[in-house]
């Protein structure tokens, strides 16, 4: 277990250059996970979503505003917020127990060889990778990618879990499967999170605040608590209340969404997060 | 004219070609099984593959013969595929043909590492950096545009005639070939798996080691093949430099003999050489990029 640690997002804006000139994407966003909460961001696609799932991890830093873990403003990547990235980003040219334990081998968390594979091959079983160690990523399953991206990024103990649409590439099943799994993982290891997606069902599901983002330039439109207790099973999915709670979620998402198409989709040139 | 002979021949091969998947060719020379058709593995199926890939060949000397068959072409102005086996065989005995094949071989194989090993450190500069791309892409492609033919007088003037002067134009056709294919693999690498290596805590020159250059490796591998073929194409050239070993200078030294089948026999070993030469990196690409998804394995 690794202490959970606090991420804010205090007036943040992010404007991106486009032939047009300047497009805001972000303005005047304000969020604050304490340590442990699993909050869900939901909101049109074009919106900005993935902008400020950048700015946690660092790869973008905001125009104005400051993003913070813990009070210390966040000014580049570092392992302590792992993300997982919607395409997974599983390194091709790695097997499985490379992939994973690539984080354990940097500079930055260097650990003992003889650590770094226990530390893999314990994640491998708690993840139902055995038998898969030496497989090259071109072999496994969505499902199996995305078990491996989250022990990937869980191998060097984070204390934030980033998500950008984890669960958009997966079939039904294997989504709700490895909803729970994500939920376990998320309570064994003590990581704060942040899960953006555009279901408003997985939102309610997963989290315990559901942040809802206004068509561009995004802002914060609501933050509705899920009043649910964990753990949470897929059968109080079918329950009135939550699904009073969806149906009053999924209306204010479908009028950003509305509004945004309105909004001339010029194609965005974002800056390079580099 | 040859010319129906010559539809006939594209017909038949085009033909053979487009009908021989992997999977059509289990199915119809290999094991009878529909799940382990798609992979050739039999020894039917192994020796089908090898009929195909002979074939074309066979073609080609049968077109031969039948032109030499029909005296479209005066016997003196063609000499046949047995004449020339027997020129190879009388200029092999001395050694003179296997010094030809490794003196030009060997300023090849010279050629194409000083060219791609320049290339590949100016291909991560440009494919990486704006400024680097912004200031030499003018002029790389002023350079890239010159044949390498036209700078053989010049490196005369400079380097004289010796193998400096071979050597140089050589790796410049590689440098200028290599380059390209290089800078633009670079500078396609999805930012996705740099982005993940930095969230995991890794340094720029961590991401440079263990992401860069694995990903860059298969526009490497593309590059050396591609510099290969453009050196090849350029050796004649730089072997006009006065040499006097080499195929280059060999079909040189035989046009003014009017020895036409040391010509055809100089020309086909440049193939036959360049031809082995590819086929020994593409088993190297194959064994170090098993990791990729390919449409044909």
């Amino acid at each position: 277990m690794t202490k959970p640690a606090a991420l804010a997002f205090d007036s943040v804006s992010v404007t991106y250059d486009s032939p047009q000139g300047p497009v805001a994407a972000l303005t005047d966003i304000s969020l604050r996970l304490t340590e442990g909460e699993f909050v869900a961001v939901v909101g049109p696609s074009g919106c900005g979503k993935t902008t400020l799932l950048k700015l946690a991890a660092g790869l973008l830093a905001p125009h104005q505003g400051q993003v913070t873990l813990d009070g210390q403003a966040i000014t580049g990547p570092g392992p302590e917020r792992g993300v997982i990235f919607q395409d997974y980003g599983i390194f091709p040219w790695l097997t499985v127990e490379q992939n994973i334990g690539f984080g354990l081998n940097l500079a930055a968390n260097r650990l003992r060889s003889d650590e770094a594979a226990a530390i893999v091959a314990r994640s491998i079983a708690l993840m139902g990778l055995s038998g898969f160690e030496k497989a090259l990523p071109k072999t496994l399953s969505g499902g199996m990618k995305q078990r491996v991206a989250l022990a990937r990024a869980y191998a060097v103990r984070p204390r934030v879990l980033l998500m950008d649409e984890p669960f958009a590439a997966l079939d039904a099943q294997t989504r709700l499967a490895m909803q729970d799994f994500l939920l376990q993982t998320m309570v064994r290891e003590g990581t704060t999170g942040l899960l953006i997606t555009h279901g408003v069902e997985e939102a309610l599901y997963l989290a315990s605040r559901v942040a809802v983002i206004s068509a561009r330039p995004g802002r914060i439109k609501a933050v509705i608590d899920v009043p649910f207790p964990f753990p949470r099973t897929h059968a109080q999915l079918a329950s009135q209340d939550f699904a009073r709670l969806k149906g009053e979620v999924t209306e204010l998402v479908m009028a950003e969404y509305a509004a945004q198409s309105r909004i001339s989709l010029a194609p965005l040139s974002p800056l390079s997060a580099a | 004219m040859p010319e129906p002979a010559v539809i006939i021949y594209y017909l038949v091969v085009f033909r053979l070609i487009s009908q021989s998947t992997p999977g059509n060719l289990a199915a119809s020379y290999g094991g009878g099984e529909v799940n382990g058709g798609m992979e050739a593995s039999s020894t039917r199926g192994r020796a089908a593959t090898f009929g195909l890939r002979a074939l074309p060949w066979l073609l080609i000397l049968g077109l031969w013969y039948a032109i030499l068959a029909t005296g479209l072409v005066k016997p003196g102005l063609l000499p046949s595929p047995w004449q020339i086996i027997t020129t190879a065989w009388q200029l092999g005995l001395d050694g003179r043909l296997a010094g030809h094949v490794l003196a030009s071989a060997g300023r090849v194989v010279a050629g194409v590492a000083i060219g791609t090993s320049l290339a590949i450190p100016a291909g991560f500069a440009l494919g990486r950096f704006l400024t680097v791309r912004l200031i030499f892409d003018p002029l790389i492609n002023f350079f890239r545009a010159l044949p390498p033919i036209a700078l053989v007088p010049l490196v005369i003037v400079y380097l004289g005639i010796g193998e400096a002067a071979k050597i140089f134009i050589l790796s410049f056709a590689a440098f200028f070939a290599a380059l390209i294919v290089i800078y633009e693999g670079i500078s396609q690498i999805p930012p996705l798996y740099t982005h993940v290596a930095r969230t995991l805590g890794a340094s720029p020159s961590e991401v440079f080691r263990k992401v860069i250059l694995p990903l860059a490796l298969p526009h490497i591998l593309t590059a050396l093949r591609v510099a290969l073929g453009i050196t090849w194409t350029t050796l004649v050239a730089a072997e006009l430099v006065a040499a006097q070993a080499g195929l280059g200078a060999m079909i040189q030294i035989a046009a003014s003999f009017f020895q036409l089948d040391v010509i055809y026999l100089g020309i086909i070993l440049i193939g036959v050489t360049a031809l082995a030469m590819d086929f020994v990196l593409r088993r190297l690409s194959r064994r170090l990029l098993s990791w990729q998804e390919r449409l044909h394995p």
